[in-house]
């Protein structure tokens, strides 16, 4: 684990550099707010020697000028070019971690990537596809808190190779209710403080348990596709999904799958062909945490 | 000379690369978009071992850049044939002419936006129809769409909605306001080539591509893209000439025609000076005449081979904080008098510091 | 009347027991298709005539008329056709 006053440094001048499973990010800033969250968020993750090859150089910055002092913003550069618009201050730490996920999905395709949130047991992973909005951080930050490991609640990284999932273990990003529900139901969990007026609404991270942060460089098999669906007062259960749709939405659901063309019609072919697919209709995360455990002792 | 710029000259080098080396050519290569060109030439035939981490990056733009490839050409027929129904004729310029001739460059180059030259007269009919097609243009403040229609060679950018490909409409390959060049438009449009049986598609031929992608480079004032049109240059020279015993007379002439003399001798001088490319000797005699004056020669010696280099920070240094502020001055001057360039950036600066 | 019925060159397709899903390498389009229309551009993929898949379908579904067969296979073209995975040149023979 490397300390505060160490990381301080780094991060202002050299940058540090953190390996978060298949990439590794050279990050700097001098922003205090974004430091701090940054250093609570990845402190026990793996640094790498200066040495290294790392694959993303990414800085936040406060522009000069007039925008420095009146409504003050933050930009994020990813070497040097900031490919978007500034936000304000305050949203400075979820704009690197979103940032981190732009990097991802416009330049790593050297693998499948999924919207989708990635959870495991043992090696047996479960993808999670599904847009936003339909309650999968949260179903995810639950599992989560209750044994499963995080590999990432939003990019399922596939290798092209062989089709198994690499961890990037991040915080998962719970939006506006979900905060309050995943905090009375799991007390424990460790949640930055709220984020508020985003794009996405009330934003706040949950930081990734140590179990989940240690394991960050063991890819697992997928062994089930599930498709969440949150609806009021259901009682939770898997309905068996046919195979040709769970592909189609699958890939709908990839981030780069029409670049890679068709190496990864035949991954995303040969994941579907051994996966279980299933729909997950769902109100009470309780029942779906025993679901899902049932659901890979199964195997 | 940047990293990126000695390893194009000589991939061999790769053999005595650290994890740093490598780090740093892949980002100056990112930055300079050429890195697909560079994965190229550093992978095709497998010639060098190339280690794991870099490899996968190299890989990752060769994927991207033929995927973006296969959707130009799609995106050129679609285009071209809208503009036909109205017998339009859509000459394509650059980077999607490339594409469409099957140059071996063009399988590793990004585009940002397809260019097109149509007649002056047919760019009020093009932009309608390709209007209904979903090409809008994007949202600009009054003054940058005046600038755009009246001065400069283009109506601003047209982009398609649903698949965000950017058109660039020009009637001319110079702003109307270049002082030195007297491009006639009919020298251009009375030359054109057509692809394959189709009617409707065109490209300059040969020696215009080269003149004409040698303009945009030397009248430009902004050079983030500087290197990769630079190469760009050389490889059009090595593709034509290499098949033709009558490319550089043909060069000479419509450089002459065209008013582009300077533009040729800079051109021809660069891609020898810098990415050493072999230039036959009696091309070099016939260049000597239109070289410029000893001083302006010496400045513009400095400025250029100071300013074609990876836009990175690991390449900036004081000599090229120095060029990008000559040239950048040069280009503006070249292409709209000062009485109008003046107010011109002035308004542009007032309008920075509003937003 | 004979139908010439050319394929698209440069397809990917995966079969599963609920459906065939087909990636058009020229286009970058990817399709879903019901099993039989999967089945149909499977076997013409390998080259089969029209007629040899009719009579291979009649086999393998006796539980089917003729007339029946024929329209599946009809409807399965025309969604192939649809998608630019196959094109159907009918011309009339005297």
């Amino acid at each position: 684990m490397i300390s505060k006053e160490v990381f301080n440094k780094r991060i202002k001048t050299d940058g540090v550099n953190i390996e978060l499973g298949p990439f590794s990010f050279n990050i700097k800033t001098t922003i205090p707010n974004a430091i701090e969250e940054a250093y609570i968020n990845y402190k026990d993750h793996e640094f790498l020697d200066a040495n290294k090859f790392i694959d993303f150089h990414i800085s936040l910055e406060r522009p000069k000028g007039i925008r420095r002092w009146i409504k003050p913003n933050v930009e994020f550069y990813f070497d040097g070019h900031s490919p978007f618009k500034p936000l304000p201050l305050p949203q400075a730490y979820p704009m690197l971690e979103w940032g981190m996920n732009w990097c991802i999905a416009n330049y790593g395709h050297y693998f499948l990537i999924i919207h989708a949130a990635v959870v495991a047991k043992g090696n047996k992973a479960i993808l999670l596809p599904a847009p936003q909005g339909s309650g999968k951080s949260t179903l995810c930050a639950a599992l989560v808190n209750s044994g499963w490991r995080l590999f990432s609640d939003e990019l399922a990284i596939i290798s092209l190779k062989d089709a198994s999932v690499f961890p990037c273990v991040r915080p998962v990003s719970l939006k506006n209710e979900s905060i309050n529900i995943i905090k009375s139901r799991f007390p424990d969990a460790r949640l930055m403080p709220s984020v508020h007026d985003t794009t996405k609404g009330t934003v706040s991270l949950m930081m990734p348990g140590l179990e989940s942060v240690k394991q960050g460089n063991c890819p697992a098999k997928i062994s089930a596709i599930v498709f969440p669906k949150y609806q009021l007062e259901v009682n939770g259960k898997f309905e068996v999904k046919d195979k040709s749709q769970t592909f189609i939405e699958l890939i709908q659901n990839s981030f780069n799958y029409h670049v890679i063309s068709n190496q990864s019609f035949n991954i995303a072919g040969d994941i579907v062909e051994s996966a279980y697919c299933y729909e997950y209709i769902y109100s009470d995360l309780t029942k779906a945490i025993l679901d899902f455990d049932s659901l890979v002792d199964l195997d | 000379m940047s990293l990126l710029l000695t390893t194009i000259l000589q991939p061999s080098l790769i053999n005595s690369f650290n994890s740093k080396d490598w780090e740093l050519l892949i980002r100056q290569a990112r930055s300079a978009q050429l890195l697909s060109y560079l994965a190229n030439l550093l992978t095709i035939d497998n010639v060098f071992e190339i280690p794991f981490k870099a490899k996968q990056h190299l890989e990752a733009a060769l994927i991207f850049s033929k995927k973006q490839k296969s959707n130009v050409t799609a995106e050129c027929d679609r285009i071209s044939k809208i503009l036909s129904d109205i017998g339009i004729k859509s000459i394509f310029l650059k980077g999607a002419a490339y594409s469409l001739i099957q140059l071996p460059l063009s399988d590793y180059r990004l585009l940002s936006d397809i260019d097109i030259m149509i007649n002056k007269s047919e760019l009020a009919k093009a932009e309608n129809i390709l209007f209904n097609h979903g090409w809008f243009s994007e949202s600009l403040t009054d003054y940058d769409n005046m600038y755009y229609r009246k001065w400069s060679h283009e109506i601003p950018p047209l982009k398609h909605i649903k698949r965000q490909t950017v058109l660039d409409l020009h009637h001319n390959i110079l702003p109307i306001t270049t002082i030195n060049s007297h491009i006639e438009e009919s020298a251009l449009h009375n030359n054109i080539v057509a692809i394959n049986k189709s009617q409707y598609t065109y490209v300059l031929p040969s020696h215009l591509m080269l003149l004409h992608s040698a303009a945009h480079l030397f009248y430009e004032s902004e050079f983030n893209k500087g290197l990769r049109d630079l190469i760009d240059i050389k490889e059009l020279f090595l593709s034509f000439s290499s098949g033709d015993d009558e490319y550089c007379n043909k060069l000479i002439i419509y450089a002459k025609e065209l008013g582009l003399e300077r533009t040729l001798f800079y051109a021809m001088r660069y891609i020898e000076q810098i990415l050493k490319c072999e230039l036959p000797s009696n091309l070099k005699i016939e260049l000597l005449p239109f070289s410029p004056p000893k001083a302006i020669l010496f400045l513009m010696d400095f400025s250029f081979k100071n300013i074609f280099i990876p836009f990175h920070s690991s390449c900036y240094t004081k000599r090229f904080e120095i060029s990008k502020t000559i040239l950048y001055w040069r280009g503006h001057l070249l292409r709209m008098p000062l009485r109008l360039l003046v107010p011109h950036l002035t308004r542009k600066f007032f309008m920075q510091l509003k937003s | 009347m004979m139908e010439n019925i050319t394929i698209a060159g440069n397809l990917f397709i995966r079969c599963f027991s609920d459906g065939v899903v087909v990636f058009n390498g020229a286009t970058g389009d990817t399709h879903k298709l019901d099993v039989l229309t999967g089945k149909i551009l499977y076997y013409l993929e390998s080259s089969m005539s029209i007629d040899n898949i009719k009579s291979t379908l009649e086999i393998e579904m006796p539980e089917q008329s003729i007339v029946d067969i024929d329209e599946y296979i009809g409807k399965s073209l025309n969604m192939l056709h649809e998608y630019s995975l196959v094109v159907v040149d009918e011309r009339r023979v005297e």
